[in-house]
């Protein structure tokens, strides 16, 4: 650097030049520690103990970060309606759909959870809708008198039935035919195979303001059957 | 600060192969750098922070990878956050009195670049008149002329943006050729603006 012509090139010359012997006075204990690095090198997970420790920190806060975001991002997902509760799918399959679109994943059909949010909801092939509402009709006591009403006001599943018993003077006796595991209500034996909907549980009938409970159920599902219905 | 500028790129990975010799070339090419850096930082301090400095960079060594303008970087940030460290603790910046009559006599004298280098005093003159400066400022100067850093390599090791740090040193030589106008009445804006040059 040729900077001696003005003050400020001389100050920064001044900085600028090479080490003065005193300030080399340090070498010994820098070729010192270097030489224990090189012997002694330390693994790399070993760094530094500081940033180690505030990595674990750092870990731990992050997981709890995710878990509360998870609780609270479920929670607001469930509220909003963004994840469907098994009870509520019903509903939304029942009100917002279509009867003939079924859920993408259908509730088992499998009876013994017993809960009404647990329980399950027709769907997928039309052979799984007309079993359910031939449950429903077996479960009702005044099932036989379906018929006495037009078909068309009991929705198109039904009209589907009928149409499968050929007329609706014999939906009773074909729903029978049928053979339900669960039509009965005192039947013991249900096989998962086929739907065990309860009657009165069919999101996929509509039975347009009918009361649907019966005496045999719980209350509980009186309560979604009849939010169902109302819906 | 060796006069014949190492590769200190080459040096390191001598260095990481376990290489005393040129650890100790680095070192003498560094260490003046590191010691007058922190000097402006933490006054009469220094030497004990850049043993600590050391101690680091010997140790993490193998962990570093690059040029030698990188690497001076990496030297100074490992220094600068020592002293800060130490400076938190202390909660202030020393403050250094600026030997001004050794000043005037540095700026006034007309002896060449090679009489510099013999006398340690003109360079601690030099260091205490850059430490006047603030903080910033000071900072950027040393990193842009003492270390040969680019803006973008000097707020790498500040924390800033290239352009904050092109200011702070604008504004540092600025001061300093302000302060010197007083001693020798002589313009200094166009030298200032030549010594941001070379630094760039």
């Amino acid at each position: 650097m040729n900077r001696d012509k003005t003050p400020l090139d001389r100050v920064l010359a001044a900085l600028t030049v090479p080490a003065h012997r005193s300030e080399l006075d340090g070498r010994d204990r820098a070729l010192a520690a270097f030489r224990e690095a090189v012997a002694h090198p330390l693994p790399a997970t070993q760094g530094n103990p500081v940033k180690s420790t505030l990595a674990k920190l750092l870990t731990l806060k992050v997981g709890v970060a995710a878990l509360c975001v998870t609780v609270l991002g479920g929670g607001v997902a469930l509220a909003t309606g963004a994840v469907p509760l098994p009870g509520k799918d019903e509903k939304s399959v029942s009100h917002d759909r279509d009867v003939r679109l079924a859920p993408k994943s259908a509730p088992s059909n499998t009876p013994s959870t017993g809960s009404p949010t647990a329980r399950p909801t027709p769907s997928g092939s039309p052979e799984v809708r007309l079993a359910a509402l031939c449950q429903r009709i077996l479960r009702d006591p005044k099932g036989r008198e379906w018929r006495l009403k037009p078909a068309e006001t009991r929705g198109a599943a039904y009209a589907a039935l009928v149409k499968a018993a050929g007329g609706k003077d014999e939906v009773y006796d074909y729903c029978l035919s049928l053979k339900l595991p669960s039509a009965e209500p005192k039947a013991s034996s249900r096989s998962s195979a086929k739907p065990t909907d309860k009657p009165g549980n069919s999101p996929s009938v509509r039975p347009s303001k009918r009361p649907t409970s019966k005496p045999d159920r719980p209350s509980t599902t009186r309560s979604t059957s009849t939010k169902t219905t109302k819906r | 600060m060796e006069p014949e500028d190492p590769d200190l790129g080459e040096l390191v990975l001598l260095a990481q192969r376990g290489d005393v010799d040129a650890f100790d070339r680095i070192y003498t090419d560094v260490q003046p750098r590191l010691l007058r850096y922190l000097r402006t930082l933490v006054g009469d301090e220094a030497e004990d922070v850049a043993s600590e400095a050391w101690l680091q960079i010997a140790r993490d060594l193998g962990k570093f990878s690059g040029d030698s303008a990188g690497f001076r970087g990496w030297t100074a940030r490992i220094a600068r956050n020592r002293a800060m460290d130490l400076l938190r603790r202390k909660q202030r910046r020393p403050v250094e009195p600026v030997p001004l009559d050794r000043l005037v006599e540095l700026v006034g004298c007309s002896d060449g670049p090679e009489q510099l280098v013999l006398d340690e005093l003109a360079t601690d003159a030099a260091i205490r008149f850059i430490a006047s400066l603030p903080r910033d400022q000071a900072e950027a100067v040393v990193l842009r002329v003492l270390f040969e850093l680019d803006s973008a390599g000097a707020g790498q090791v500040l924390g800033k943006r290239a352009g904050a740090v092109r200011t702070a040193a604008y504004r540092g030589l600025r001061n300093l050729a302000k302060k010197l106008e007083r001693f020798s009445g002589e313009p200094v804006t166009r030298r200032m603006t030549a010594a941001l040059e070379d630094t760039t």
